[in-house]
């Protein structure tokens, strides 16, 4: 494939990466933000609600980035190893993001009507079983980037056409 | 196509269908979420009134809290708890938890509705009441969602029962 081709296929895939990782996360969280129950307004914190989608944001910028590397590099070259290998673990910081931003354990206000209270939403299984896909992903990207460089010059021969 | 590829594809195959179950499991909990929280007759806690019968100091008391849960999600609610801890004032200034405990429910399957109650009751003790004394309860309901990778808690604080 050209290097055109390639860059074609970078930002089309960065606009997959930039959906996934921060359009979906921030529509989502701002229909918990403005969600009701019973009629009754449930609170998702602007403090909470602005961590969140920071951290958010700022991992889904650079695993987007990162993902137009990956794709727009040619296929089962060193620099696209490379760069999948970083996508991958940004990934988990990506996931691990929703820790340490409070975003596993989402506490919501409820107050009206009569009713005071809370609801927590605990999703800390759920990034735990992402996680473990992720361990199996890394060590596949692991596996690529030591096949792409003890099979250099295989690999180059077979692009270029030569037998 | 190099032995190493054949290997990796494999291993690539099972991480997708891994990756791809969890992705509908997302999609389907989010879509269940919408569901039974866009309408608010799904989740009905309590269900009508609370009745609380308390007829003086050394006398038996009643608490049932009926409640309602129109499961119209894609997945089973499991592990449904709820609590309830009720605390009586008397006195003007004094209180007292005369109730902590719990009660576990049936899995509710998806498309299910679940009409129950919560029954207590008890005795209080002999209390040197001066005045009528008051209830007040702090309700919990927890349960888990999507193939129990999502938990949630409710919590209702200071609910007044009489």
């Amino acid at each position: 494939m050209g290097a055109p081709k390639n860059m074609i296929k970078g930002f089309i895939f960065m606009g997959i990466y930039i959906t996934i990782t921060i359009v979906i996360p921030y529509l989502t969280f701002t229909y918990i933000k403005g969600l009701e129950i019973e009629g009754i307004p449930i609170i998702l914190s602007q403090e909470d609600y602005d961590t969140i989608i920071y951290w958010v944001t700022a991992f889904g910028l650079v695993i987007s980035g990162c993902a137009f590397f990956t794709f727009s590099s040619p296929k089962q070259s060193i620099r696209k190893g490379s760069f999948a290998l970083i996508q991958v673990i940004l990934n988990c910081l990506y996931l691990w993001s929703y820790k340490f931003s409070g975003a596993t354990d989402i506490q919501i206000d409820i107050s009206g009507g009569g009713i005071n209270g809370y609801v927590i939403l605990g999703i800390q299984q759920f990034i735990l079983v992402f996680m473990g896909i992720y361990f199996l992903t890394i060590t596949i990207k692991i596996y690529d980037l030591v096949d792409f460089t003890v099979n250099r010059e295989k690999i180059r021969k077979k692009r270029w056409g030569i037998v | 196509m190099r032995p190493a590829r054949v290997f990796r594809w494999i291993v690539r195959i099972f991480i997708l269908i891994l990756t791809a179950s969890m992705s509908l499991v997302s999609i389907l909990g989010g879509m269940s979420a919408v569901n039974i929280l866009g309408d608010s007759n799904n989740i009905q806690v309590p269900y009508g009134s609370v009745s609380f019968y308390h007829t003086g100091p050394l006398a038996g008391w009643n608490l049932t809290v009926p409640f309602l849960i129109n499961n119209t999600g894609y997945f089973d609610l499991t592990s449904f708890e709820i609590g309830i801890s009720i605390e009586m004032s008397y006195n003007l200034s004094l209180n007292e938890i005369i109730f902590n405990g719990n009660q576990n429910f049936d899995d509710i399957p998806n498309g299910e509705i679940l009409v129950d109650f919560f029954f207590i009751t008890g005795f209080t003790k002999s209390y040197p009441l001066t005045g009528p004394p008051s209830f007040n309860c702090d309700i919990t309901a927890s349960g888990s969602y999507s193939l129990n990778l999502i938990s949630f808690e409710i919590h209702i604080l200071n609910y007044n029962l009489i």
